[in-house]
């Protein structure tokens, strides 16, 4: 069940975000005014239709999926010190939480 | 970026975006092939009168109308038609571009009027799917459609002049109309008896 889970979340690293990001930018825009230029050259407006719609279909197949190129920079959490008290990483978790987790070290 | 979901409704919301801007770009195009259309012809030929009424009896005696009914049920108006031949050659494939998806072309006869003094009325139209059928070459084309005055009665009235319109409806942007060619005016005859009509029936 986490298996099939984590199949459909399909998370990615922080890095990997950055790069799908770009990577969604550059493709649409370029198969967007390549579509506009081949459509107009050959006058007819299917060519235009055609490729704006497959670089739409690139653009899905080269972003949504979890690739591997997009897990390249893990984020490596800290172990567990305590015992009960889970560590937190970044203010995300509260003060008060924090202190706790000094007091532990 | 994190999940599936999100990176797929990301991908989905720039390509709507491009594909407007792709759009507004291929609408903008339009702009750069100006409409020429050229009308070498443009002439009625003929005008015939008919016109129609209930009161069969009285009309038929005094030999005025045919009988029949207006179009309209229980009208008892005598109401006249005219139906115009024309002559007709115009070049529309300058209209005919990337982003062209039909032309509309119609042919409309305006004449005047004592009490409704503009009168317009389509009498032929034709939708032009490519730029291979992008020439008009009509000889003594009968009107499509009949003319009939809001107020019945219009025979003899002059001055009856033909104009041609286009309408280029796009793939994208906006619609855009155009008007040539006025003919020099024509009559509009006396009915023609209706006795005669019946009479070779």
């Amino acid at each position: 069940m986490d298996q099939i889970q984590s199949i459909l979340d399909g998370f990615i690293d922080f890095e990997g975000q950055r790069l799908a990001e770009t990577l969604t930018t550059t493709i649409l825009v370029l198969s967007g005014i390549l579509a506009f230029i081949v459509g107009y050259l050959l006058s007819d407006l299917k060519y235009t239709v055609y490729i704006g719609l497959s670089g739409t279909v690139i653009a899905f197949l080269a972003v949504v999926p979890p690739w591997g190129i997009y897990k390249r920079n893990p984020l490596t959490y800290l172990p567990a010190g305590g015992v009960q008290v889970q560590m937190v990483d970044g203010d995300a978790g509260g003060g008060k939480e924090k202190e706790e987790g000094k007091k532990v070290k | 970026m994190h999940s599936t979901l999100v990176r797929a409704q990301n991908v989905f919301g720039f390509f709507t975006t491009v594909a407007f801007f792709v759009a507004g770009l291929v609408s903008l195009t339009s702009l750069l092939y100006p409409a020429n259309v050229s009308v070498d012809v443009i002439r009625a030929n003929s005008v015939k009168m008919y016109c129609i009424s209930s009161f069969i009896s009285f009309s038929r005696a005094a030999g005025l109308c045919v009988g029949g009914r207006a179009h309209q049920y229980y009208a008892t108006k005598v109401q006249e038609y005219a139906v115009l031949n024309f002559d007709l050659e115009a070049d529309l494939s300058s209209l005919f571009n990337w982003n062209t998806k039909q032309v509309f072309a119609y042919v409309s006869a305006t004449y005047p009027g004592s009490k409704y003094t503009d009168n317009e009325v389509v009498i032929w139209d034709t939708i032009l799917p490519s730029r291979s059928a992008s020439k008009l070459i009509l000889k003594n084309e009968r009107a499509k459609y009949s003319i009939n005055d809001i107020t019945g009665k219009f025979a003899g009235r002059d001055d009856v002049t033909l104009s041609f319109h286009w309408n280029v409806q796009p793939h994208v942007g906006r619609l855009t109309w155009g008007v040539v060619g006025l003919t020099e005016g024509v009559k509009f005859p006396e009915v023609e008896k209706a006795g005669k009509k019946s009479a070779a029936k």
